[in-house]
């Protein structure tokens, strides 16, 4: 069948039609790469921009009287963006490497990690822009108690992807390389049904990684100055350790057999428990061993005769003591139970009294500082005399957490 | 004439001294003064403590603007009120003509919309013969920090001292 000259020109301009209006209808879509009130699309919210719009307002409020109304969400975006991203998307890279563009402060997010959250609460992130939270959080009323109405996200072996897609966040905030591969799903699964869900990793728990991440997490959220502030604190308490054992040559330094809630589960090179023993001038008897988090023949802890035991509380069967427990008797008892073990009066740790436990709750989170100065203190009594990790401890929780909470009258985390 | 000035003087201290009162302060100083021409007026208003946000000026009587610096598309009048929009501007003026500027409330109301502020103030105009500056300073008296403060506490004083001196040369017969 043979077009006219005139179907074809018809076919033609239609096809050109399609084409130009279907960009403008997938981009009219995709609001949420696009700043608010930039209404000549430069990605810069402009004065001339701005000024219109507060004009509007100004006029309904006081030439038409409507005395109740409040700027538009646009409008309070849009002056956000000008007051402190000086007009422009404002850009943060995770822990994962990817490149998030913020177009809209953040207001509305779902957290699916604690250690995310309390990092958030150091930096004076407002409870009431968070939606939902991960189970554990909601687990963990003592230490979170304004999060305990959340919305229950799951976690990140069990997400609930409904309840995160209904919440509608910003974004997500959850761990960067721990369960990667699960992160990685949960991300893809969520921007798949939602692509204007932004996704901001970090793991927040890693000594080597803590201060970089926790400062680009103020700089997200646009707290810097607080940001400082905490960075400062964690610094500070470095570099007091640092001071001490940065000069003890390897062969000098403690030997510590460090022991997590499971028996003779220890912690090895690439493991954060790990990092953080090295941190405090201790030197892990089973470093060398594989996996990272090693389950330990123990004869061999017999053998390697470690100057120090740290045994670690707080989940599994020892899921007792740090902020929800003040109950020390549970922990005298698994102290009283390690020292007894076969042989372990042979032991140079048990002999000299250098057997101690420690709370999960001061070691595996951001809260790594404090315990970490208590290894340290273990680990060189003379040298840190003078240094009481409780009132490290307790700055910590009154200054950055905002806690009402005597760290050194209630909650276990340490024994003895 | 004496007594005139004298009350003047307070209430310009009064004013001012409303905006030392708080160690920190943020809001809009202004000043309403007679060009000279009939029924004439420049407000002169000092926004820089505002970043983004708007105020509003509600005048005795009608007036129509003749002159400003404020950019077109950022103020709107109508009847006796003018509205500003403001976007980091640290100082607008506007030239008005009034003919009922002379008796009645004067009030502005400012709004910071950036950090969540707003204040405002209402005086009277009372008695315009006399009457050769409106000066003022309205605030929420909590938010950022004004450095014109201690200058306003040094001017308070500095007029009471006038204002005590003219009384007491007054009683001695000099005026």
């Amino acid at each position: 069948m043979l077009f006219s000259c005139k179907q074809k020109m018809l076919v033609l301009l239609l096809s050109a039609a399609i084409l130009i209006v279907c960009p403008v209808w997938a981009g009219a879509e995709d609001n949420s790469d696009k700043l608010p009130l930039d209404t000549s699309h430069d990605q810069i919210v402009s004065p001339d921009e701005l000024a219109p719009e507060i004009l509007s307002y100004l006029t309904e409020k006081y030439l038409n009287g409507n005395s109740n109304i409040q700027p538009t969400t646009d409008l309070s975006d849009a002056t956000y963006i000008y007051t402190n991203w000086e007009g422009k998307p404002k850009t943060i890279t995770d822990s994962t490497g990817q490149t998030i563009t913020l177009f809209r402060p953040l207001k509305n997010v779902v957290v699916m990690n604690s250690e995310m959250l309390e990092t958030l609460r150091s930096l004076n992130f407002s409870a009431d822009k968070v939606a939902g939270v991960g189970k554990y959080t909601l687990q963990d009323s003592c230490f979170f108690p304004e999060y305990s109405t959340k919305a229950n996200v799951g976690s990140i072996w069990s997400p609930d992807y409904e309840k995160i897609i209904e919440l509608e966040p910003d974004a997500v905030l959850m761990y960067a390389t721990f369960m990667q591969d699960s992160g990685d799903e949960i991300q893809k699964k969520i921007q798949d049904m939602n692509p204007s869900i932004k996704f901001i990793r970090f793991d927040l728990y890693y000594p080597s990684t803590y201060i970089e991440e926790a400062e680009t997490l103020a700089a997200a959220i646009d707290k810097e100055e607080k940001g400082e502030q905490l960075v400062s604190f964690y610094e500070n308490n470095l570099e007091l350790i640092n001071s001490v054992t940065e000069n003890i040559q390897k062969d000098n330094r403690t030997k510590v057999y460090f022991e997590s809630w499971d028996d003779y589960k220890s912690a090895a090179n690439g493991s954060g428990y790990n990092e953080k023993i090295n941190l405090a001038g201790g030197v892990s008897i089973f470093e060398d061993a594989t996996p990272e988090y090693p389950i330990v023949n123990p004869e061999e802890i017999l053998i390697k005769n470690p100057d120090v035991v740290v045994k670690l509380t707080g989940s599994g069967k020892l899921a007792f003591g740090g902020y929800e427990d003040s109950d020390a008797v549970k922990a005298d008892e698994v102290y009283q139970t390690i020292k007894d073990r076969a042989g372990w009066n042979n032991l140079d740790a048990v002999k000299e009294n250098s057997v101690y436990i420690l709370s999960n709750d001061i070691f595996g989170g951001p809260e790594y500082i404090i315990g970490t100065l208590y290894l340290a203190k273990w680990f060189y009594p003379e040298e840190f005399e003078n240094i009481d990790p409780a009132e490290v401890h307790q700055r910590y929780i009154s200054q950055f957490q905002q806690l009402d909470f005597n760290v050194k009258k209630d909650g276990v985390f340490v024994s003895p | 004439m004496k007594l005139t000035f004298i009350l003047f003087t307070l209430i310009v201290a009064v004013f001012l001294f409303s905006a030392a009162g708080a160690e920190e302060m943020q809001g809009v100083t202004y000043t309403i003064t007679p060009s000279g021409e009939t029924d004439e007026y420049k407000i002169l208003l000092n926004t820089e403590n505002i970043g983004v946000g708007g105020l509003c000026i509600k005048l005795p009587g009608d007036f129509s603007i003749t002159d400003t610096n404020a950019a077109e598309g950022t103020y709107k009048s109508e009847g006796t009120t003018l509205i500003v929009a403001l976007t980091g501007e640290k100082e607008l003026y506007f030239i008005i003509v009034s003919p009922d500027m002379k008796i009645g409330d004067l009030s502005i109301s400012w709004e910071d919309l950036a950090k969540g502020t707003a204040g405002g103030e209402k005086n009277q105009l009372k008695d315009a013969d006399e009457l050769s500056q409106v000066s003022g300073s309205t605030t929420d008296g909590n938010s950022v920090k004004q450095s014109p403060s201690l200058f306003c506490g040094i001017f308070v004083i500095f007029l009471l001292i006038i204002a005590a001196l003219k009384s007491r040369n007054s009683k001695e017969g000099e005026f």
